[in-house]
C-alpha cells in the first residue's frame, strides 16, 4: 500500500475526512479544515486543486436520524422557527 | 404521532438486494443524455395524477446540480416509474398504475442498492394510504413508533 493510501486510510479513521459515492458511481472524497463549517469535495485521487466547496456540512448518520426524529415529531412551523432562531444567533 | 399530516418513516438499507429492474440512473454527470426520458416520465405522471406541485424539467436540473439522483423505472412501454433521492431522503416516487404486481417494492429495492446510506428516510402523507402501504411492505419503520 502506498503512502497516500496509507495516509487517506488513517485520516477516514480519525474522522478528519469522509469518503462516499455521491451515487454517481465515482467516490469523493470530503474534507473540512475548521469541524465542518466548510467543507470541499473532490475526486478520490483527484489533486488537491481539484477541491470544490460544498455547502452542505458533513453530518454523522446518528446527527441525521436525529433531524428526521425532529421533523416526525414537531410541526414545520416550529422547526423553521428553531432554525430562524438558530440563524440569528 | 403526526408532524402536520405527514407521517415519516425510517427504512433499514440491507443492500444488496437481489432485484433487477429496467431502471435508469440520473445524476448531475449524465442527466443531458437523459432528457427525453426524465420528459417521458413527467408526462406519464400529468397524465395520471393531477398534482400542482409536480417536479417539472427545469426543477430536475436544479435538483441535479445539488448533486440528488433520479432514478427513472421504464418498461417497453416507456417510462413506468421515478423516484428522487437527496443522499438518504428519498421522495417523489411515482410508478405507473400499468405495473406488474411487485413492481413498486422492486423498483425501489433495485434503487437502494445504490444508495450509499444505511438507513433511508421518507414521509408519506397521512391521507395518502397508498404511499403507507408502500412504504409498509418495503420495511419502512414510523420513526415516532421506536421514540
Amino acid at each position: 500500500m502506498s503512502d497516500s493510501v496509507k495516509k487517506y486510510y488513517e485520516l477516514l479513521e480519525e474522522g478528519r475526512i469522509t469518503s462516499i459515492s455521491n451515487g454517481t458511481g465515482f467516490t469523493f472524497i470530503y474534507e473540512s479544515p475548521d469541524g465542518g463549517k466548510t467543507v470541499t469535495e473532490r475526486p478520490f485521487g483527484g489533486d488537491i486543486s481539484d477541491r470544490v466547496v460544498i455547502s452542505k456540512p458533513i453530518l454523522s448518520e446518528g446527527d441525521k436520524r436525529d433531524a428526521y426524529t425532529i421533523l416526525s415529531v414537531y410541526s414545520e412551523e416550529s422547526i423553521l422557527e428553531a432554525a430562524r432562531i438558530l440563524g440569528s444567533r | 404521532m403526526e408532524a402536520g399530516n405527514k407521517i415519516w418513516y425510517k427504512f433499514p438499507n440491507l443492500a444488496p438486494y437481489d432485484v433487477k429492474e429496467n431502471v435508469i440512473m440520473v445524476t448531475n454527470s449524465n442527466s443531458a443524455k437523459y432528457i427525453q426520458e426524465i420528459k417521458q416520465s413527467i408526462y406519464s405522471f400529468a397524465a395520471e395524477i393531477e398534482w400542482k406541485n409536480m417536479w417539472t424539467l427545469e426543477e430536475a436540473g436544479i435538483r441535479f446540480s445539488k448533486n440528488e439522483t433520479l432514478f427513472l423505472l421504464r418498461d417497453e412501454k416507456g417510462a413506468l416509474g421515478h423516484i428522487w433521492f437527496d443522499q438518504e431522503y428519498c421522495y417523489n416516487l411515482y410508478v405507473h398504475p400499468r405495473r406488474k404486481k411487485g413492481t413498486a417494492e422492486r423498483f425501489t429495492y433495485h434503487c437502494f442498492n445504490f444508495i450509499p446510506h444505511k438507513e433511508i428516510f421518507a414521509y408519506a402523507d397521512g391521507w395518502n394510504k397508498k404511499a403507507i402501504k408502500h412504504f409498509e411492505k418495503v420495511g419502512g419503520i414510523e420513526i415516532s413508533s421506536y421514540l
